[in-house]
């Protein structure tokens, strides 16, 4: 039998740089369009909508396979697997337990204080880390399924140090913590993640000049007359986005895998910021959300193409699958807080 | 490239993979690869009618193949290009549902998976198929611009119909069934959280007066039927450095009455106003708007996710309407109160204009119409976007309780 040939000579191109002859880049491309989605978009709301919101876990899979499904990483793509039954069994827990929660908190007081101080400490990192798992179990590459470790100890010591304000003197530092966290601890088939984040000072510096940031908007507020409140509106939208995009960028620089592949972001923080995130929200509160489709497919088209992996040859075919061996439980099987996405295809 | 040889490399294959003689039998009965393909030189070539060209992830690395997938009645066969085979049928294989132009994945049961980006080719090959006939519905309606408009409609005209009148009328029900006790705690609450942040402050007026507005309202309460806790504060209030004169009443039956209104009107004014402000509270128009507004987020929450930027500007719309409803309402309440105790109507519209006047003095904006040249097309437009973005009706509008109210 004849060999087939090598499909990464096919798709990507190979450095010519003297240093790099043994590394190759892998290119991200997203297929997606703007008005494919947006039929999509519509379809999912309307039946969202008349189904009083059951269909909603249907919509929020088919979103998510569409944006996955579009996102090809050296001509292969990756593809969501999650179960709309779980993720509405996991909604409809949740709720239960929010509202029943509340409402036997409104008659009781000894179990209010439990339930508005206890519950959040407890519950929500284990809701983090579940919605993690749960969405890396769920999303594959080349039929390679993600993974993430189930480790509980940082989100607690995260929330309690939160809790107690000590979390905020050291908040780059438990930013920076966060970050190693989350890509430590997934893996691809049994390659694991490694991260190479940028030290802790640039994290604090990154921290400092937010802060500084805030103080001249809130100065320049000061000067601004009250009518201003377009200008002050997207001052502050802008702000945000630029948070957004910095610590984009400090995770996504961080991101290796063990054997070899190095995540690469190729635009500034600036363009990201301004041009897409900005933009996008600008255009879709005009449009009273009309334009939230094409705002998605050009955020995901403009980070797959900037974006890219460095790789040594064969890292890409040389993934391995892990043994099923510790599947399930509860929290992982039902898509609990799904909210906390890691986006690992890039959405 | 070669792609498989003839049908004799194909028996040596069937030989070594299956495991009984019958298997043999049934398996090379059902398929007879395309002719076409055999020998060609290209993997273009070997696509046929019922083939097509796809990619084979197996499921224990990452290496990508290229192969193809045939289709036989029921039976589906993938063949790489090394030769690497996996056979099953409609009822074994499970095949993604189509999305947009999004590659379909075949699965087998030992997890081999195949990218096919030729969708249209998979739903025919499912046309076929009486046994599991799975067009996509989904799809179908995703892809006509029609269905999408038809939807469209059909979306606002049901979201209409919830919160104009859906969720209005159940806030309605439930706000009747609070008791009075609670909503007096909720009351009492309030009432402590503005005194603390020092936007009601000590009434200024002479004990006399204060008596004298206190008969009235305890005249409009006197017969109120739901044991609802009534009680009258004069305080003065101060905002943004001046005094202001206004009216107003907490869920559960305290109303608030400002020194500068007691000033500003006559006694039967303020009867007026303070049946309106009665009206709110035996018409539950706290708890409601607390209720709506609830109702609004918890309906749009449950929609969820794709439709979060509707909801930013969409509800708080919403309450505004539910407001202007709500004043409307009490207005009505006042203009029966009035004329069953023998007074004119048109003394509530008197107090709107003489307290919509003090607001335009002290904010020194003159006569809105006549300061400010305005075109008639642009007041018009003016008029629908304040109308829209207001918490009470237009005054005009009220002026004419009569009409409204009978």
């Amino acid at each position: 039998m004849d060999s087939i040939s090598p499909p990464m000579e096919e798709e990507h191109f190979s450095s010519r740089s003297p240093t790099r002859t043994t590394e190759s880049f892998y290119r991200f491309q997203f297929h997606g369009t703007a008005t494919e989605y947006f039929k999509i978009w519509f379809v999912n709301i309307t039946l969202t909508i008349l189904t009083l919101g059951i269909f909603s876990a249907w919509a929020k899979v088919r979103s998510n396979r569409y944006f996955y499904a579009n996102t090809f990483l050296d001509g292969a793509n990756f593809e969501y697997h999650a179960k709309p039954l779980s993720i509405l069994v996991a909604r409809l827990i949740i709720l239960f337990i929010i509202v029943g929660g509340a409402v036997w908190a409104e008659s009781n007081v000894e179990f209010n204080i439990l339930y508005t101080t206890l519950f959040p400490l407890l519950f929500l990192p284990w809701a983090l880390v579940r919605g993690l798992s749960f969405n890396a179990r769920n999303s594959s590459y080349r039929n390679i399924r993600f993974h993430f470790k189930r480790k509980y100890t940082f989100p607690y010591i995260f929330n309690i140090l939160m809790l107690f304000g000590i979390g905020v003197m050291i908040f780059p530092w438990l930013i920076r913590r966060y970050h190693k966290f989350k890509i430590e601890n997934h893996q691809i088939g049994k390659v694991n993640f490694t991260s190479a984040l940028p030290s802790v000072w640039d994290y604090i510096r990154v921290f400092l000049m937010f802060i500084l940031l805030a103080i001249l908007i809130v100065v320049f507020f000061i000067f601004l007359p009250v009518e201003a409140v377009i200008l002050s509106t997207l001052l502050i939208v802008a702000y945000i986005a630029l948070i957004q995009a910095t610590l984009f960028q400090l995770f996504w620089k961080g991101v290796r895998t063990k054997n070899g592949a190095i995540f690469q972001c190729n635009f500034s923080i600036w363009t990201f910021a301004i041009e897409i995130l900005l933009v996008n929200f600008i255009a879709s509160f005009l449009s009273l959300g009309l334009l939230y489709p094409w705002a998605r497919v050009r955020k995901t088209r403009f980070l797959a193409n900037n974006m890219y992996i460095i790789a040594p040859p064969g890292a890409m075919d040389e993934i391995f699958a892990r043994h099923r061996d510790d599947e399930s439980a509860f929290g992982e099987e039902f898509g609990v807080a799904e909210g906390f996405d890691f986006d690992v295809g890039l959405i | 490239m070669r792609f498989l040889p003839a049908t004799a490399m194909m028996k040596v294959r069937l030989v070594k993979n299956l495991e009984s003689p019958k298997d043999l039998i049934l398996m090379s009965d059902s398929f007879k690869p395309p002719e076409t393909t055999v020998g060609t030189t290209t993997d273009s070539n070997a696509a046929t009618e019922d083939s097509t060209q796809v990619t084979w992830f197996d499921s224990k690395s990452s290496r990508k193949q290229s192969a193809i997938l045939y289709f036989h009645g029921k039976d589906i066969r993938a063949i790489t290009t090394d030769g690497e085979r996996r056979d099953g049928n409609f009822e074994t294989v499970e095949i993604s549902s189509r999305l947009g132009s999004v590659p379909r994945t075949l699965t087998f049961i030992d997890g081999v998976v195949l990218s096919i980006p030729d969708n249209d080719f998979i739903d025919r090959m499912l046309a076929t198929q009486s046994v599991r006939a799975k067009i996509s519905l989904l799809h179908y309606l995703e892809s006509h611009w029609r269905h999408v408009v038809m939807f469209f409609a059909t979306t606002i005209l049901f979201l209409f119909t919830t919160v104009a009148y859906g969720i209005p009328a159940a806030a309605d029900f439930v706000a009747h069934r609070i008791d009075a006790d609670r909503l007096t705690a909720i009351d009492d609450n309030i009432y402590k959280q503005m005194q603390k942040q020092n936007f009601l402050r000590e009434s200024k007026l002479p004990h006399s007066t204060i008596a004298r507005v206190q008969k009235l309202f305890s005249q409009i309460t006197i017969n109120n039927k739901d044991n609802t806790n009534y009680q009258l504060h004069t305080h003065d209030v101060v905002f943004a450095s001046t005094s202001i004169a206004n009216a107003f009443a907490l869920p559960g039956g305290k109303v608030i009455i400002t020194d500068k209104l007691i000033t500003l009107l006559e006694d039967d004014e303020i009867t007026a106003v303070l049946a309106h402000e009665v009206g709110h509270v035996e018409l539950r128009h706290g708890m409601r708007s607390v209720l709506s507004a609830a109702g609004v987020l918890v309906f749009f929450t449950a929609i969820n996710g794709d439709i979060s930027w509707i909801i930013s500007g969409g509800s708080a719309l919403l309450n505004l309407q539910y407001s202007r409803d709500n004043e409307r309402e009490a207005d009505c309440f006042a203009y029966h109160y009035l004329q069953q105790h023998n007074l004119s109507p048109d003394l509530l519209g008197q107090s709107l204009q003489k307290m919509e006047r003090s607001f335009a003095l002290d904010n020194d904006e003159g006569d809105l119409n006549g300061d400010l040249e305005v075109s008639e097309d642009e007041a018009t437009f003016w008029r629908a976007v304040t109308k829209a973005l207001s918490t009470h009706p237009h005054t005009e509008e009220r002026q004419d309780l009569a009409k409204a109210c009978q």
